[in-house]
């Protein structure tokens, strides 16, 4: 041990200060990346060597780069986004149904009231040929009003199943990315180097597919990470990712995932986030607003058409149905009434206002006037009532929705802070650093220019 | 646990937009009057909201009715009048012929003045208003009296004609030929009468005449108290439109509590979070001028 190896452990000390530095302004640089946890250097002793009885160390070295993480955070900030997707993917098509069952004053109700109330108006002319028309007109009204929600309802479902396919190519690439990435992460860790960019990638698209599929992940030993539906289909294994696609069927678009030598039906419990969100509202929450709405529309059909048949009209015709209803596929008697219901009558004498074909005689527009308040919806509601409850129901999901989610956004965001506490970059925290690796180059600088002098000393003691 | 810049734009941010947000909301309230726009505003006044519009749209329905229901008692009123009128001249002739030093020629131009009453009693029986005969029951296209020599020949049918008033509350708005003309159950047949008159004054039986005077009474109170019966049914189509208008108006004010915005809390509500996005705004131009940077 001399002055040469003082001398080497200066340039040593200079290295590693170096790569503080290096490591400092990278973290300085990602200060506002995405994803980016926050990379610091650890820092070892080079052996120390027996000299002259005494172990002398040799100076400092940058073993390796570390990147911060929080693996319980994480995966608390997967579960919550997984929840958050679900309810944010839902905002929107639930707006456009309040749209739909609105409070308007021109909505599905005041049709209803409108039809009954030409009912009404024509008790008191039972032979007046406006008052007959206009049962008609609204009659007509109330039937164009139902089909275009029933058309409206049966878009928005298409439209759900449309954003399903069109997302599906974004998250199976970002699958192939984790298997990639997977590979890369496993090849450069098995020589002892930490992968933190690599890793901070993935951790960036696991999220997003939490948020978009509502994914489990583990991580192997060799640092790759496993990917699952909730039921625990395989997505990404090691480095092979596996496809989800869409199959048509009678019931609209189903999803699977190709597996290479077969394919694995999702059903809808495996799903979360966005998917889950959007399949609930396709096959559960539309098909029961379907379901509603045909229900309304086959009840009130029924029930004229029961008044209407024993009434007689001013054409003497009795026996008449009001109202038909197309025969439909569906498991109850209602279903598919709503796109299908249309007013029989073609000319308007042969409306029954009455029970006879007397031109005086209103008994009939009496009784049907009266239907409007009758409780003849599954027993307890009359059509406008039945109406309303339909609404009330659209504007719970929605209002409880908004709520979730800002709630949801309000979680993820404290969740996110609290990780940027621990893995992200804080200004002050690596000026400090700066200055701190700052004085240590310099003092290395001066051992060295120190050295340096006494090496002179050393070359002048003989002259 | 530290504090980084992302953490502190991220708070910042989503505070503001949370604000504006909000603030965009309470404008349009403040603007537009009205509170409950989309059913999630508030999904517990759904059904109390539509309920009430759809009451609001009886009642007016209901006014309609009531008022038509009017108008077509008034009509009948008025003809009842000129039908009472009749009975009181047909009663002064009849005690006119009783004076008995008429001459013949007197009691033929008595004849013909009964003559030409009960001509006015068929005219009136078969009355039409807007086409309509408002003595033949539903059958408003038939005559019911059309032929002046049978007095128990009733075309119509004895079907009262009915309307809702409000939810029901049904009245009666016509008489039938056979109860107001021909006393069906126990009363006076008027046009048989008239007639009798016409015969006893034309075969010059002065005495016969009087002795129906007792009938004749009977006859006009008959008419008096269909009047009064049908009087009594357009007060209560008046009553039942005053009470109607009071509920459709309790209805609008029910219908504006759950619609309409409190103006005066709509205004405080937009100031609070005008002054809310404000501190927001300056805490985050703040934060920027705090900085390490400048110590260095």
């Amino acid at each position: 041990m001399g002055l040469s190896d003082v001398l080497n452990m200066g340039k040593t000390s200079l290295a590693t200060h170096q790569t503080l530095m290096e490591v400092t302004g990278n973290n300085i640089a990602n200060v506002n990346s995405e994803g980016y946890s926050r990379q610091s250097v650890e820092l070892g002793t080079v052996p120390a060597l027996n000299f002259r009885g005494f172990q002398i160390g040799r100076g400092v070295t940058a073993s390796n780069i570390l990147r911060a993480q929080d693996t319980f955070l994480n995966r608390q900030i997967l579960d919550k986004n997984s929840a958050l997707g679900e309810q944010a993917a839902q905002t929107t098509p639930l707006a456009e149904l309040e749209t739909l069952f609105n409070l308007d004053e021109d909505n599905l109700s005041a049709r209803i009231d409108r039809f009954f109330d030409s009912w009404e108006q024509l008790s008191v002319t039972p032979d007046g040929s406006v008052e007959r028309d206009s049962v008609l007109q609204n009659a007509t009204l109330l039937g164009d009003a139902f089909h275009a929600m029933s058309n409206d309802l049966g878009k928005l479902s298409q439209q759900l199943d449309s954003t399903l396919a069109d997302s599906l190519s974004g998250i199976n690439q970002k699958l192939r990315q984790v298997a990639d990435l997977n590979q890369r992460v496993a090849t450069v860790e098995a020589s002892g180097v930490n992968a933190n960019a690599d890793r901070d990638s993935r951790d960036a698209l696991l999220e997003e597919l939490s948020y978009s599929l509502g994914i489990k992940s583990y991580e192997n030993k060799d640092g790759s990470i496993d990917v699952q539906l909730q039921s625990g289909l395989p997505l990404v294994s090691g480095n092979q990712a596996f496809a989800l696609e869409t199959v048509d069927s009678a019931s609209g678009a189903v999803l699977q995932v190709n597996l290479g030598t077969s394919a694995r039906p999702v059903d809808a419990n495996s799903l979360g986030g966005e998917f889950k969100g959007l399949t609930t509202l396709r096959d559960e929450f539309i098909p029961q607003l379907m379901d509603n709405l045909d229900q309304l529309a086959y009840s009130l059909a029924t029930e004229v058409n029961g008044l209407h048949s024993a009434g007689t009209g001013l054409d003497g015709s009795t026996g008449q149905a009001f109202f038909s209803l197309a025969p439909s596929s569906g498991d109850n008697p209602w279903s598919g009434a709503a796109a299908s219901i249309e007013t029989v009558l073609t000319d308007s004498r042969q409306i029954a206002a009455g029970q006879s074909a007397a031109t005086g005689d209103n008994r009939n527009a009496l009784l049907m006037a009266a239907l409007k308040d009758a409780k003849v919806v599954v027993g307890v509601h009359s059509f406008g009532t039945y109406y309303a409850s339909i609404a009330s129901d659209v504007g719970l999901e929605s209002a409880q929705n908004q709520l979730s989610v800002s709630g949801l956004e309000d979680t993820m965001l404290q969740m996110e802070n609290l990780r940027d506490g621990k893995t992200g970059v804080s200004l002050e925290e690596e000026m400090i650093n700066l200055i701190q690796y700052q004085r240590g180059f310099e003092a290395s600088a001066k051992l060295l220019t120190t050295v340096d002098e006494m090496m002179d000393t050393v070359l002048s003691i003989k002259r | 646990m530290k504090t980084t810049l992302t953490a502190t734009y991220r708070t910042l941010q989503s505070r503001i937009n949370r604000s504006s947000a909000r603030l965009q909301q309470y404008q349009q309230i403040a603007a537009s009057g009205i509170k409950l726009n989309k059913p999630s505003d508030d999904p517990s006044a759904v059904a109390p909201v539509i309920s009430a519009a759809s009451q609001i749209r009886s009642g007016e329905r209901f006014a309609s009715t009531i008022a038509s229901a009017g108008l077509q008692l008034d009509n009948l009123d008025s003809t009842m009048d000129q039908l009472e009128n009749l009975m009181v001249r047909a009663r002064e002739l009849v005690l006119a012929t009783g004076n008995g030093s008429l001459a013949e020629g007197d009691i033929d131009a008595y004849a013909q003045q009964m003559s030409s009453l009960k001509q006015e009693l068929y005219d009136i029986a078969n009355t039409r208003i807007e086409g309509k005969y408002l003595f033949s029951g539903y059958s408003t296209d038939t005559m019911p009296f059309p032929d002046a020599g049978a007095p128990d020949n009733y075309q119509g049918d004895a079907n009262h004609m009915e309307l809702q008033i409000g939810p029901g509350q049904k009245i009666v708005t016509n008489l039938t030929g056979a109860e107001l003309f021909q006393g069906d159950g126990g009363g006076t047949n008027l046009l048989a009468l008239l007639g009798d008159l016409e015969q006893n004054l034309i075969s010059n039986d002065p005495q016969a005449a009087l002795a129906r005077l007792s009938d004749l009474e009977a006859g006009a109170d008959q008419v008096r108290g269909l009047r009064g019966k049908m009087g009594i049914a357009a007060s209560r189509a008046e009553e039942a439109g005053v009470r109607m208008l009071e509920f459709t108006d309790s209805m609008e004010a029910r219908l504006a509590s759950y619609r309409e915005a409190d103006i005066v809390e709509a205004y405080s509500n937009l100031a609070q979070q005008e002054q809310a996005l404000q501190a927001a705004l300056s805490v985050t131009a703040k934060v920027s001028q705090l900085s390490i940077l400048d110590y260095l």
